[in-house]
This record gives C-alpha cells, sequence and structure tokens, in this order.
C-alpha cells in the first residue's frame, strides 16, 4: 500500500540527525518490504511445534525518524506481510521502520497490548538512510514479542470471518493484553482478552485458547452469556457456565475447522477432541442439571462438522450453528431448567431457527448418544418420535 | 486484573454476589513446587491436590515421577526428589502434573538467578494518539 509523504519541509525539518552522513538531496523514495514473525504452530497434541516464520498480516506499519523519533509516514501490511511507503524527504535522512501490533483498518480494529502498560507492542528494525530500499522484518521469538504477533494474527482471522458467521454484523473493537511474563491468568473481561504469559504457562502461541476467549467476546458483542465464570475444568458444572465456556470451545474449533482445542504448557500441555470425545449427562436427572463444557462442545461440533469428517446425522454447519447464538442475544427464554442461557435454550433456538428436520439426528445425538433429556419443547413444535 | 478488582468492588458495593470473569479450561488440580538447598543441590517438592476426584493422578518433576490411583478432591500426592546443581550454576526445572487428562506445570529456578537483559523499549505515539512500545533487532 502506498502512502504519501508529508510536506517535504517535514522531513527537513527533522530529517538530519546530525550524524556521520553528509545532507542529503530532496528526492522521493520508496521504501518496501514484508514484515513476518516467528510462530509456533500447534501440535494438537498440547505441545508446540518448532519455530517458523508468517507473514504479519495487516499489522501497521510506521517510518520513523530517529533523530526526532516522530512518525513520518504510516501504512498497513497486505495479507502478505507486505507494504510500500513512498515518501518525498532528504536522501540519508536516518530512520527505521516500526511495526505494531494495531490496525488502522474499520474492518480489522484490533490491538494486542502489554499486559501491564497497556501499549501496544512494536518492533523496529534496524537504522538506514533514506533512500529506495527494501526493509524485511522478522519479529524473532527472542525479540519477546513475536507471541503478541501472533496473537494479533489469531484475531485477524476472527474479524475477517465476522461478517460470513454473523451476516450484517460488523467489526468492532478488541483488545488483547499480553506480554512475556504476565502472571494474571487467561479470561475475557470487557472486550478484552487476557493473556497468560508466565514461564509456566504462556498463551501467545495457543491459537485455540485465544480464539477460545474470543468466543467470550463473540457471546458479549453478539450473542448472550448468562456464566458466573471462574475455574472450569470439564467436570459437571452450572449449566449457564457449561453452556458458555463449552460455546467458546466449538468456537475455536470452528474458527480453525478443527475439532481440538489444544493449550501448550511448561510441562507440555494438554488437547481435547470434540468430535472423538463422548461425555454424557445423566439421563434420570432434569433438564437443570449441572453438565459438563465438555458435553456442550461435542454436541455442537457434532451438528456442524458436516460433511468433511461427519460421523453423525445432522447435516448442520458453524453457520447455522453460530447463527443461534445470534438469536439468544434477544430471545424469550423458556422458563424450563436453570436460570439464564444454557444448552436447553440453543437447542429450543436451534429448532425455532432450522425447523424439525433434524429431529432424527438430534435425538441420536443429544439423547441417545450423550444422554441428555432435552424435551424438544421449544416454541418451534413437538419433534415427532 | 485490575478489571477483575473493579469487578469484585463493583459486586461488592451493591452487595451482590461478585461475577467472575471467564477464564480457560484447566486442570482440576493446584499445583506447589517447593524447594530447599542441600548438600550438593537441592531438595525438591512437587504437591499436586485434585479439586474434584479424578481416577488417576501423574505426578513429575526432574526426571523422577509418580503415578496414583484415584484421589479424591483436597487429598493432596506428592512427589520429593533431589536435584544436584553444582555450586554457582543454576537449573530450571518443571513439575507437571497430569489429572483427568489435563495438565498443570510449574517452572522453578534452583541456584543463583538467571540474568536476563531487560529489553528497552522506546515509545512512539502515531499521529491519532496510539502509544507503541519498540523493541529494536
Amino acid at each position: 500500500m502506498k502512502w504519501l509523504a508529508f510536506a517535504l519541509t517535514a522531513l527537513i525539518a527533522c530529517g538530519d540527525d546530525g550524524d556521520d552522513e553528509p545532507p542529503g538531496e530532496p528526492g522521493t523514495f520508496t521504501i518496501t518490504g514484508t514484515i513476518r514473525y516467528d510462530d509456533r504452530p500447534q501440535l494438537g497434541t498440547g505441545g508446540l511445534g518448532d519455530v517458523t516464520s508468517r507473514p504479519a498480516r495487516g499489522v501497521h506499519v510506521s517510518l520513523i525518524v530517529d533523530r526526532s523519533n516522530a512518525v513520518f509516514a504510516e501504512t498497513v501490511a497486505d495479507d502478505t506481510g507486505a507494504y510500500t511507503f513512498v515518501v518525498d524527504g532528504l536522501s540519508n535522512a536516518r530512520v527505521h521502520v516500526l511495526a505494531a501490533t494495531t490496525s488502522t483498518l474499520a474492518t480489522r480494529p484490533i490491538n494486542v497490548r502489554h499486559a501491564q502498560t497497556e501499549i501496544i507492542h512494536g518492533f523496529g528494525g534496524p537504522t538506514f538512510g533514506l533512500g529506495n530500499s527494501t526493509q524485511d522484518l522478522l519479529v524473532e521469538v527472542d525479540s519477546g514479542i513475536a507471541e503478541a504477533f501472533n496473537i494479533f494474527d489469531v484475531l485477524v482471522d476472527v474479524m475477517d470471518r465476522i461478517p460470513t458467521l454473523f451476516p450484517g454484523r460488523q467489526a468492532q473493537e478488541l483488545t488483547a493484553f499480553w506480554n512475556t511474563g504476565n502472571p494474571d491468568g487467561t479470561f475475557y473481561f470487557n472486550s478484552g482478552l487476557f493473556l497468560l504469559g508466565d514461564d509456566d504457562d504462556s498463551d501467545g502461541y495457543d491459537d485455540t485458547v485465544i480464539l477460545h476467549e474470543a468466543g467470550h467476546w463473540i457471546e458479549d458483542v453478539i450473542g448472550r452469556s448468562d456464566s458466573p465464570g471462574g475455574d472450569h475444568d470439564g467436570s459437571p458444572t452450572n449449566p449457564t457456565l457449561a453452556w458458555s465456556e463449552g460455546f467458546a470451545t466449538y468456537f475455536s474449533m470452528a474458527m480453525t475447522d478443527q475439532p481440538i482445542y489444544s493449550d501448550s504448557n511448561a510441562g507440555g500441555g494438554f488437547a481435547f477432541n470434540g468430535d472423538t470425545s463422548n461425555t454424557k449427562a445423566s439421563a434420570a436427572a432434569g433438564l437443570g442439571q449441572n453438565v459438563s463444557e465438555d458435553m456442550v462442545t461435542e454436541i455442537l461440533w457434532d451438528m456442524s462438522d458436516a460433511p468433511a469428517i461427519d460421523d453423525d446425522t445432522v447435516s448442520g454447519t458453524h453457520l447455522l450453528v453460530l447463527a443461534v447464538e445470534g438469536f439468544l442475544k434477544f430471545a424469550s427464554l423458556r422458563a424450563i431448567g436453570t436460570n439464564g442461557v444454557d444448552l436447553v435454550d440453543f437447542l429450543d433456538g436451534w429448532f425455532i431457527n432450522n425447523g424439525l428436520t433434524s429431529c432424527a439426528g438430534m435425538r441420536a445425538l443429544v439423547n441417545v448418544q450423550r444422554t441428555f433429556p432435552y424435551d424438544y419443547g421449544s416454541p418451534a413444535g413437538v419433534c415427532p418420535q | 486484573m485490575r478489571f477483575v478488582l473493579l469487578t469484585l468492588a463493583v459486586g461488592l458495593a451493591w452487595g451482590s454476589p461478585a461475577i467472575a470473569s471467564p477464564k480457560k479450561p484447566s486442570a482440576p488440580v493446584e499445583v506447589q513446587l517447593e524447594s530447599k538447598p542441600i548438600a550438593g543441590g537441592y531438595e525438591v517438592r512437587l504437591v499436586a491436590t485434585p479439586t474434584r476426584d479424578v481416577p488417576t493422578i501423574e505426578l513429575s518433576v526432574a526426571g523422577k515421577q509418580l503415578a496414583f490411583g484415584a484421589t479424591v478432591a483436597g487429598q493432596a500426592r506428592e512427589l520429593v526428589t533431589r536435584v544436584r546443581v553444582r555450586g554457582g550454576d543454576g537449573l530450571e526445572i518443571v513439575g507437571n502434573v497430569i489429572a483427568a487428562g489435563r495438565n498443570r506445570a510449574r517452572v522453578m529456578r534452583l541456584g543463583p538467578p538467571q540474568q536476563r537483559a531487560a529489553k528497552r523499549v522506546q515509545v512512539y505515539t502515531l499521529p491519532d494518539g496510539r502509544q507503541i512500545g519498540e523493541v529494536r533487532r
């Protein structure tokens, strides 16, 4: 993306840094390059793979005048990490390129900030004399902020898919907070994703953990949650907590289109497969019983995994399942089970949105495979036996 | 954390139970890793306390492993081992606990702390007011 320079006088005023370079000649110069960062891909077993560099899609790029620390030009990297500046200035003025985890694009209102200082992360390249040149940057692991660039990249995926997954919805500002050494836990609060950066457990490369917290953001801005929050470990718990956490984990799987939730830590980490796991409820208990978040995730995945790896007869898609989250925001919930949005309300919403054609498959998934006693009593009507 | 504290404060001010923020899925176990110096190194103690009943629990630290069968919530399981650390050297160890298929880990440094050079951060302000903290190559 080309950027037209500030007035020539601006650089003349601040471009001569007094170093050994002689004053340069006025001219128009093109600086191009590619911004990349060191990623560590998730292995699907909990651990992380070897370092591999990836394009830093959509990051903010500035051209900085070294002597004055002034931002001389700014642009946004494209989806290959490429950027271009075309500037008027004095040759040999000392400048450098700064890539940052923020965006000025309305479609990608993302910021990744230091969890303590709340300042946006940035990585600067070497100083060079202004002139036509190529300045590539690689944000290496050793910089201590490559994970921030990965978090930004994961959230680019979320923003880019909102118009498809939630038709009619626009991108809204989303901020992640992370830094090396951040011990404050991984959680969602008030349009903020707070992510661990501890030696014990850092989540900057755990794409599915980032996406899980983004799932809570989706509940907040597009859907609805009545979860009391707090700790959860897959065991039966408050139905509104189980629903919210199960949905968030499902959202991470829908975004990657893989039924794997994976979380690395210093001990290796752990993973959960939402397609091959089978977590059951108590068939004898009521609709308001404590249930596992894992069961919620498994049901949602099975409802949406047609046709690629489907092993059930419900031919749903991620689009149809996620549409129910939007429906729940304004839905009148049945006074049944527990108060607040839970799996029962989601299943009601599914039949209200999609009719009763999936009844047989849903009975097999919900009532038989997971032994959850859903009553098919939604306003959509009673499923035929 | 400041937001959590704010939430707690607001909840208390209104006299209603505080709402906790949604956290990430975790292992049903609390883990402590402790050490004390002994001749030639350190004695290391890894303590795992499940937060619910679990069918098995596995502890490992510094190359030593120990597995237990069914363990009820609140029942502590521990693994104690000795780690040789030469005088003046330091060593980082990981204590790891697996419970109900999920793990939780703790990292501890034995001996003198590792010197980590603090990275210099230069703050720039974009024309729209956003502040960027720059780490240089």
